[in-house]
């Protein structure tokens, strides 16, 4: 029986260790950007400096499009539906569309997607209720497989596909297997936790919204336990299929996508004195989970890092222009909030 | 000690009961759910003796807080539910409770009867519950260091696992064991899920509920930074239960609301006390929710997450939170987990008899 004192220590040294550990991902990945797929577009101009209660609600419609797209793909073969906007995926957007998962026999982890593709979709329709008549549009959104496409660029960018050209392209394709749907999952699920969390200030005067933001968040967090649990499982029982490392990548790679805090972690377990530690809930040293900002969530979900100012030729500062565009969402997002961070 | 074939033929034995019984909780209004009739069930548990009702305290008059509720009393709560969690956890991850130096306050300090370490046979559960433990060891910290000296003790805790423990209380009220048995959520990894179960869901709402009582902006983000952990935690022990009950079906998945994840939601909602239909028959909300699968659009779904029709997860106030931890449907201040009621302003359950 481990005394008190011991316990502690294995417990600070939990933390401890989880922070060298995210240290020693973050000195391997570097400072990996995606590159320059992504245009800089218009100035950050358009931002409110206190977005109003609707403003936020508005920016996390965005992306529970963004979500309940890609689980309506990934479980019905098609976008959302049901009176929404569907025709995003058509004409020229073609490519931006995504598939039906093959599951493999995967029975279990299909009955996951069905039920977190359900509360997606009702996630949307919720927002659009509440914001009523100011509800946007659903953005232009990229869940496709093409090899320039977001997923692609975020797994490469990741380090878990390779560089492409057009000889050989590489791409990422989450609809592959469940596998891959899970780990595709993963790229979001985290992040909508920390922008809840990170608005959830923001929502402090309209009980009405907070509350509703409240059982959201925790919704979000329930998805990412799940996909973080049966990631974690499966990469017990398949070794092989480096799903734990490449959790650890795609953590990476958000980490050096929103800037110089260390606010992501992947799932790999820790050895303590107390034994293995398993690292299924993303928290900082108080066991809290991470805040992000609006503007390094559309960092992560543009898949540019933080702009920052440059020379121009005669040797003049250039300020740093946010992004506002690009990755998941090619044309950006709508509503006021819509631009990244700068450095 | 029981062992745990034993065990499995007393749940077989009990399955038959359990709709009635659980139809019984549901439907009297006036019942004392914790304290289960002791004419349901025939012995089976080698503590028989030993058994003694969990002490239900009685009502108290006074009015919980409901204006002039300040950030301290909420987070003051909250910290009493940390202090559950976290023996819980502790207690099944590495055999020993909280450390002493975290349990001073204000208010009376109690102590912990009861939890042991669990003998968990797979070792990722074990993995899983040392996170766990050190999340709700971290958040005890936390929240000690943001109240000060405002902080509450940590009250008498009941985290027994044995005949008289709360966990048998809210086993015997969900129908998962006859009216004499014993519910040990430390005897093995399916019961200690379920024992987490019964704690980390009850955290999610709790957060959830309070969130819109908090004034500080400072203390709504860390509130909502444990919320979500809550969540992560509540996730994985279900997805875990889910999982497991595919091969298990009695624990999580059984047809027909009748896995022993159901009867544990329904037990929760049976004191939790949203009455649908004041009665009689009395009716209440079904707003818990076991992992029972789930029909969407046409094929068979998971449901881990307890959501309504929004996809958003229910709170409830920490006046009901109160009626789950006391394990009673009465307005009163103590009971079940917590034997001398929890210390701060916030102390008094729901009336829902």
């Amino acid at each position: 029986m481990a005394d008190s004192e011991q316990l502690i220590a294995a417990l600070d040294s939990r933390a401890k260790r989880r922070d060298e550990r995210r240290a020693f991902f973050k000195a391997a990945m570097g400072v990996a950007a995606v590159g320059g797929a992504f245009a800089v577009a218009e100035a950050a101009s358009a931002q409110a400096a206190t977005p109003t209660e609707a403003d936020v609600l508005t920016f996390a419609l965005n992306l529970e499009y963004l979500e309940a797209n890609f689980y309506s793909f990934a479980v019905f073969g098609t976008p959302v539906a049901d009176g929404l906007p569907n025709g995003a995926f058509t004409g020229a957007n073609a490519k931006y569309a995504g598939q039906k998962v093959d599951f493999g026999g995967d029975r279990v982890t299909e009955q996951y997607a069905r039920e977190i593709t359900q509360d997606e979709i009702a996630h949307v329709k919720f927002l659009r209720t509440v914001l009523g008549s100011t509800a946007i549009a659903q953005p232009t959104i990229d869940v496709g497989v093409d090899p320039m496409g977001a997923f692609s660029s975020a797994a490469r960018a990741a380090g878990i596909i390779g560089a492409t050209t057009d000889a050989a392209p590489t791409f990422f394709n989450p609809y592959a297997s469940a596998e891959n749907f899970l780990l595709g999952a993963f790229i979001f699920e985290d992040v909508g936790v920390t922008a809840y969390k990170g608005a959830s200030p923001l929502l402090i005067n309209n009980k009405t919204y907070l509350d509703a933001a409240a059982g959201i968040l925790a919704a979000e967090a329930y998805h990412a336990s799940i996909v973080r649990t049966v990631l974690d499982q499966k990469g017990i029982a398949a070794p092989s299929l480096m799903l734990r490392e490449n959790t650890e990548k795609i953590s990476g790679a958000r980490d050096s996508l929103d800037g110089s805090d260390d606010l992501d972690q992947g799932i790999t377990p820790i050895t303590t004195q107390a034994g293995l530690t398993s690292n299924i809930v993303p928290t900082d040293s108080n066991a809290m989970a991470f805040s992000r900002s609006t503007g390094q969530v559309l960092n992560i979900v543009y898949l540019s890092p933080p702009a920052t100012a440059t020379k121009d030729s005669a040797g003049n500062a250039v300020p740093a222009v946010a992004v506002t565009k690009g990755g998941f969402f090619p044309n950006g997002v709508n509503g006021v909030i819509k631009a990244g961070t700068t450095a | 000690m029981i062992d745990q074939d034993t065990i499995k033929e007393v749940f077989a034995i009990a399955e038959q009961r359990r709709a009635e019984r659980r139809r019984f909780i549901k439907m009297a209004g006036a019942a004392a759910v914790a304290t289960g009739g002791a004419s349901l069930l025939a012995a089976c548990d080698a503590n028989d003796d030993d058994y003694q009702p969990v002490p239900i305290a009685t009502p108290a008059p006074t009015p919980g807080p409901s204006t002039g509720t300040t950030d301290v009393d909420v987070l003051n709560f909250a910290l009493n539910l940390e202090y559950l969690e976290s023996n819980y956890y502790i207690q099944s991850a590495f055999g020993t409770t909280l450390n002493s130096t975290l349990m001073p306050g204000q208010g009376t300090q109690g102590t912990v009867t009861g939890g042991r370490k669990v003998a968990f046979s797979d070792p990722s559960v074990a993995s899983y519950a040392r996170e766990i433990a050190a999340d709700e060891n971290e958040h005890v910290v936390f929240l000690r260091q943001q109240l000060g000296t405002s902080a509450v003790a940590m009250p008498s805790i009941n985290i027994d696992g044995g005949a008289n423990g709360a966990f048998t209380a809210a086993a015997r009220a969900a129908g998962i064991i006859g009216a004499t048995e014993t519910f040990d959520p430390y005897l093995n990894d399916d019961t200690w899920l379920l024992g987490g179960m019964l704690l980390s869901d009850v955290g999610v709402t709790a957060y959830k509920g309070s969130a819109t009582l908090i004034a500080n902006r400072t203390f709504l983000e860390a509130a909502a930074g444990i919320l979500a952990v809550e969540a992560y935690h509540s996730g994985l022990i279900r997805t875990l239960l889910y999982s497991r009950g595919l091969q298990t079906p009695t624990i999580a998945t059984a047809a027909n609301d009748r896995s022993y994840s159901d009867k544990i939601s329904d037990a929760r909602d049976a004191v939790d006390g949203t009455v649908t239909q004041a009665g009689p028959p009395q009716l209440y909300a079904d707003d818990d929710q076991g992992v029972s699968p789930v029909t969407i659009a046409g094929a068979q779904a998971s449901n881990i997450v307890p959501t309504d029709s929004n996809g958003i997860v229910f709170g409830r106030t920490a006046a009901k939170v109160l009626n789950v931890v006391y394990l009673s449907k009465n307005q009163t201040t103590a009971g079940g987990f917590f034997p001398n009621g929890v210390n701060g302003s916030i102390r008094t359950s729901a009336n829902n008899a």
